[in-house]
């Protein structure tokens, strides 16, 4: 095999690919040196020089320095509790602490490790993958932010979007990271994205490439199983990791089998995104009071909030909001709740329509304060996870006083009506 | 009711504070008919009135869209808020993909204004099979990653008004907070009754109509004041102010008119009608021109005794 030779045949078009894919062939006949020529005058024929890939150029010439970005309120006082979609300022960012050192514990190694975050709606995973790439927390943990680039994808806008689609929506992220300082002219190929990341890995550059609402990827019939490999093939040959945030565990959010059997999935860490803890919450309201440019201090309040508002930040946003609004007129804790209840009914009942039949089994028997069954344990705990259930040394109880109230309202009114109620109708 | 100046401050204020805040906040006005929902949106998208609430250096731009004038068809209203965008900025349009094209708009110019898009009756699209679930995920992801907020009108809230469980389901809903519109308060019928008719007796004017908005201007606009008069003459709009209401609730109108008690399983909508200011707090018919009317007409869902005991 002393004679043998490694000569390209061409450019063939394969199913499943998304471009022509070189072919080549091994020469091992050694007695017939011609063999090898006759297939190189063929490739010459089937492959005209003048189309014949040229290596994409790509310029790098650094990231541009990055700066703390402020968007803090000025003039007036003003109520600080009206976010209602994900929050993009870190001054408006509150708690989890804990959660983004581990996270951030993973993506400072040498080589980032992937992390998906998963949890119920409205609990903050959005507003925290926007947090995760911001100035000061690159700054608090990583050594060298300069060389680390921290991309954030929003699928929602891409809900039926393709690979190509995808991976243009990638370069558009690293592009619009350097502000000009990088160039490339690269097709929306794996293949070229791949070098892209190669090139900016060999420059020094670490990606974090953060996904929120990543389960519609998963459930996007455009995406096959190839494409999850070449993510994965990305993750584990160059320094770069990504950051999905979705409602459940990924591999149970998959079109197809196939695809949560893909080993794409074991690479990712996965966090839980819960309620707060009792310390979060005050900081929460202390730090956002300080935004309002006023005085107050709810500290008064802070027993009412969580009994009405529980432990959930998005719940604890709109009792305060209305609180801060109604606060100059001194309002009793009903009126507040009036107005709480007034704006979290229509989030009310979406929690109450997603209630398993086991769960609201277990609501059930919490609300007639009656023993749960053994069978209803995993349920409880479910719960309890969600921030939907709270337990205390008074045993367990629905997480808000006014979510109760609704709660019972809404069952009273659906239960079917009685012979009474049909003859009333005069 | 376009052009009569209604009081809404405290609305006003409301919704400034959030459209208005460091990062714009989407809002959902929401209120039965003739509650004043289109006219407080062109209030909202009022330069005269705006400029009283915005921040100095903040440079807003409202676009106004009726959804029941431009039709329910998306893709025709995607292209239509493009183009509008394009235009108040000065921009060209580059592609047919109006998704990329107001997602690249927006980000080009979002450093120099806020951008606000308000639908009226925006649950002819809600209810509409054909808007896809994409669109509401692209709205809830330019309000995520850009200066823009959505104010929209609808009859109830948009969850429930929607045409899939897919839709309703969809966090496009969550950014919202939603603005229930009630009728007017005493002082708020006086100030108005001040503008439109001095020789108006503004108590009972209140009495009568209750502050429902459409209700009060008909009563301010007439120069006789007598409410059996009233009542036959606005008898059409009363019913109509009744039929927008599911058969339980205009059961529940009609008992609460004639004094009958109101059985467990409806209480839920008897405090929803307190709430919106159709009944008074002990219950009672709140304005006195519909509990006349309420007592003149007969409910028109009245089933025979067989039917209401077999039938759902």
């Amino acid at each position: 095999m002393q004679n043998e030779q490694v000569i390209n045949i061409g450019l063939l078009q394969l199913k499943g690919k998304l471009e022509p894919v070189n072919i080549y062939g091994l020469v091992w006949d050694a007695s017939n040196p011609d063999l090898g020529k006759r297939y190189l005058e063929r490739q010459k024929q089937t492959l005209p020089a003048s189309e014949t890939p040229k290596p994409a150029k790509i310029n790098i010439s650094g990231l541009p320095e990055l700066e703390e970005k402020e968007l803090k309120p000025q003039g007036q006082p003003s109520n600080p509790f009206l976010n209602r979609s994900a929050i993009t300022q870190s001054d408006y960012f509150c708690g989890r602490e804990v959660l983004i050192h581990k996270i951030y514990s993973r993506l400072s190694a040498v080589r980032p490790q992937s992390i998906s975050l998963y949890g119920e709606r409205r609990i903050g995973k959005s507003s925290l993958l926007n947090q995760l790439g911001s100035y000061c927390l690159r700054k608090r943990f990583l050594q060298d932010m300069q060389h680390n680039i921290f991309i954030n994808i929003d699928i929602q806008s891409m809900r039926s979007a393709t690979v190509e689609h995808f991976i243009e929506t990638l370069y558009d992220g690293i592009k619009s990271c350097f502000s000009g300082n990088l160039s490339f002219d690269l097709k929306p190929t794996y293949h070229d994205f791949t070098r892209l990341v190669t090139e900016l890995c060999e420059a020094g550059f670490a990606l974090i490439i953060m996904f929120d609402e990543f389960d519609l990827i998963t459930l996007n019939p455009n995406f096959d199983v190839e494409f999850y490999s070449w993510l994965r093939n990305l993750a584990s040959h160059q320094r770069l990791a990504f950051v999905t945030s979705s409602f459940s565990q990924l591999q149970q959010l998959c079109a197809t089998k196939k695809i949560s059997d893909s080993p794409f999935f074991n690479i990712f860490t996965a966090y839980y995104v819960g309620p707060f803890s009792p310390e979060e919450v005050k900081t929460m309201i202390d730090k956002l009071l300080e935004l309002s440019l006023t005085d107050l201090s709810f500290d008064r309040w802070l027993p009412e909030i969580t009994d009405k508002a529980g432990y959930l930040p998005f719940f604890i946003q709109i009792y305060c909001s209305n609180l801060f609004d109604l606060y100059s007129s001194q309002p009793s804790p009903a009126e507040v709740e009036a107005a709480f209840l007034e704006e979290a009914a229509d989030h009310f009942e979406h929690i109450c329509r997603n209630f398993s039949d086991m769960e609201q089994e277990c609501i059930q028997l919490i609300l007639a304060k009656r023993k749960l069954p053994a069978k209803l344990d995993s349920t409880l705990q479910a719960l309890l996870r969600k921030g939907y259930v709270t337990q205390s040394e008074a045993g367990v109880r629905l997480f808000s006083r006014t979510f109760e109230g609704y709660y019972q309202k809404r069952e009273s009114s659906l239960k079917p009506k009685s012979l009474w109620s049909k003859l009333w109708k005069t | 009711m376009e052009n009569v100046i209604i009081p809404q401050t405290q609305h006003l204020n409301r919704i400034y504070a959030r459209l208005f805040a460091a990062r714009p906040q989407s809002m959902a006005i929401i209120g039965d008919r003739q509650m004043g929902k289109s006219t407080l949106l062109s209030q909202i998208a009022d330069s005269e009135v705006f400029r009283n609430y915005k921040p100095e250096n903040l440079n807003p731009l409202f676009f106004r869209y009726n959804i029941q004038a431009t039709g329910s068809d998306w893709q025709k209203l995607l292209h239509q808020v493009c183009s509008d965008l394009a235009s108040a900025t000065g921009s060209e349009l580059m592609s047919q993909d109006y998704y990329h094209e107001l997602q690249e708009l927006i980000k080009q110019h979002q450093d120099k204004h806020n951008f606000y898009l308000l639908f009226d009756d925006f649950e002819l699209l809600t209810q509409n099979p054909q808007v896809p679930l994409e669109f509401y995920s692209f709205l809830r992801s330019l309000a995520n990653s850009y200066m823009i907020a959505y104010i929209t009108s609808s009859r109830a809230s948009l969850q429930t008004l929607c045409v899939s469980r897919d839709i309703c389901e969809s966090p496009f809903f969550n950014i919202f907070t939603n603005l229930e519109l009630k009728g007017f308060s005493a002082a708020e019928t006086a100030e108005l009754a001040a503008r439109m008719a001095p020789q108006a007796d503004a108590e009972k004017c209140q009495s009568v109509c209750a502050g429902l908005p459409g209700l009060t201007i008909k009563w301010l606009s007439q120069s006789a004041h007598d409410l059996q008069e009233f009542v036959a003459a606005e008898s059409q709009y009363l019913q109509d102010l009744l039929e927008q209401f599911d058969p339980d609730t205009r059961q529940v109108l009609h008992s609460a008119a004639q004094g009958k008690a109101i059985p467990q399983p409806h209480r839920f909508i008897e405090e929803t009608l307190r709430r919106k200011g159709y009944l008074t707090p002990s219950g009672k018919i709140a304005s006195a021109a519909l509990e006349l009317h309420l007592q003149s007409a007969e409910p028109k869902e009245t089933k025979g005794l067989f039917k209401r005991l077999f039938k759902k």
